[in-house]
């Protein structure tokens, strides 16, 4: 069973350093000079973990979905 | 294009030791300008400059057009080689091969990575603090916000404590060429012999860590070079010496302008003293309020249109991060020092986009335990205003000495 993980990036706190990007980006992509998750839930991987770990301003939350 | 006289002399000794009302009226009467003084555009509000600072066609690699272009064909060899190693740091390069770099690099900067790095930060802090006097005069940057941030990157490189004396006057010659102005060639000659130095003894650091790899920054990048995602021997020197210097000055600066300004705010340092959600705010508010960059320079390499402005390829342009983070459209009484503000407008003193500063959670964590152990130290921390001094140089704001009366006990 993989837990799924809810995703997101919050719009007001994200530089657009593009760091969660370059480390996951499967997961992530950035419009209009800001950091958004390509869909809102993921199993957890180490790119996530490092993408979550990574952000210079703590932008990215994770946590477990409902009934994951 | 139309000129105009201007005063917007920044290198005056009154503009070098307070820019801002200048940069105030730059702002408020020119936004957007092509400032023939500096033969650059000048972007000087928030809503142009935050736009911008993400906006790739403003382009960063200033080094390679200046290699090709303005470089004597004749130049000295010392000076070819700095202009060699300054075109492989990051700061200075584009994307895709900039994320390459960045990402390498960024794994010891995370903020969890940093967060690792708090007890030996805080030793280090707690013996620079101890060597101080417990009341009197003393000068704050010399004798602790200058040796603090060179101590710490050092340690996160490799340098052994030995060395560590080494490094000030190369970053000293090197600071002149990168925050003051390429067209100015003893500047060139001067920084150019220190990078010599500097780039063999980095050189003798990569070899030893390659063969006897230890928990540092260098040992990583070397392995990442012997690793699938290889840099070459030149982007790890050229990443080093970034990274020993963007570590360095900036952090310095930043603590200096931090502590001026709760000097000058008893209140805020007051309540900072007694709540760290306070000093944590209080190490934000420093960064918007008097952060250690007024400009980031860029280049046009295609041209484009940007705020009804057409830029032209060739052009450089300097980005104000210091008026953007004091423009009265974005924040309430911008020229107070008031770390509780309403407002959660982010601040661009870290740049944005992908340039932001890879040092800020470092930058954070180094400020943030330096004001505490000063403000635990001392119930009274007040500058001596007449005898601040800063650098006479354009793009950032180089605290150079910072003497102050400090008295009293902070806490028990």
């Amino acid at each position: 069973v993989h837990e799924q993980l809810h995703i997101a990036v919050d719009p007001d706190i994200c530089v657009g350093s593009a760091t969660c990007v370059g480390t996951a980006p499967h997961l992530f992509e950035l419009v209009d000079g800001v950091a958004r998750a390509r869909r809102p839930a993921a199993a957890a991987d180490p790119e996530l973990d490092e993408a979550f770990a990574g952000c210079p301003v703590a932008a990215i939350t994770a946590d477990p979905a409902e009934g994951g | 294009m139309v000129t105009t006289e201007r005063d917007d002399n920044l290198l005056t000794d009154e503009a070098v030791r307070d820019p801002y009302p200048l940069l105030d009226r730059l702002r408020e009467t020119a936004p957007v300008h092509y400032n023939d003084r500096y033969r650059s555009w000048m972007l000087l509000r928030y809503e142009h400059v935050a736009p911008a600072l993400k906006e790739l066609r403003f382009r960063s690699d200033r080094i390679t057009p200046f290699i090709e272009n303005r470089l004597e064909a004749d130049a000295p060899d010392d000076v070819v080689t700095t202009f060699r190693v300054l075109q492989g740091w990051m700061v200075f390069v584009d994307p895709p091969k900039h994320a390459r770099l960045r990402k390498l690099v960024s794994r010891a900067f995370t903020p969890r990575a940093i967060a690792a790095l708090e007890g030996r930060i805080t030793e280090i802090v707690e013996e620079l603090v101890g060597k101080l006097p417990r009341e009197g005069e003393v000068d704050l940057v010399r004798e602790f916000a200058y040796p603090l941030p060179a101590i710490v990157i050092a340690e996160m490189l490799g340098v052994p404590p030995e060395d560590r004396d080494l490094f000030k006057s190369w970053s000293d010659d090197l600071s002149a060429l990168v925050f003051g102005e390429l067209e100015d060639d003893a500047r060139h000659t001067r920084a150019a012999a220190s990078m010599v130095a500097l780039v063999e003894y980095l050189e003798q650091l990569c070899h030893r860590y390659s063969a006897a790899p230890d928990d540092n920054i260098i040992s990583a990048l070397v392995q990442a070079r012997e690793g699938g995602d290889a840099l070459t021997q030149d982007e790890v020197i050229a990443t080093c010496v970034l990274l020993l210097f963007g570590g360095h000055e900036t952090t310095t600066s930043l603590i200096g302008n931090a502590v001026l300004a709760l000097s000058h705010a008893p209140e805020v340092q007051r309540r900072a003293r007694n709540s760290e959600r306070v000093l944590r705010l209080a190490v934000e508010e420093a960064v918007r309020f008097d952060g250690p960059a007024k400009f980031v320079p860029r280049v046009i390499e295609e041209p484009f249109e940007f705020a009804g402005q057409a830029f032209e390829p060739g052009q450089r342009v300097l980005l104000s991060l210091a008026a953007a983070n004091r423009d009265p459209r974005v924040y309430d009484d911008p020229e107070t020092f008031r770390p509780e503000r309403d407002s959660l407008q982010q601040h661009v003193g870290y740049g944005l986009g992908p340039h932001y500063c890879l040092g800020a959670p470092l930058a954070r964590l180094e400020v943030r335990l330096a004001l505490e152990a000063l403000l635990g130290a001392y119930g009274h921390i007040t500058a001596i205003d007449s005898d601040v001094s800063w650098a006479p140089v354009l793009l950032n704001r180089v605290i150079r000495t910072l003497p102050a009366e400090v008295a009293g006990v902070g806490r028990a």
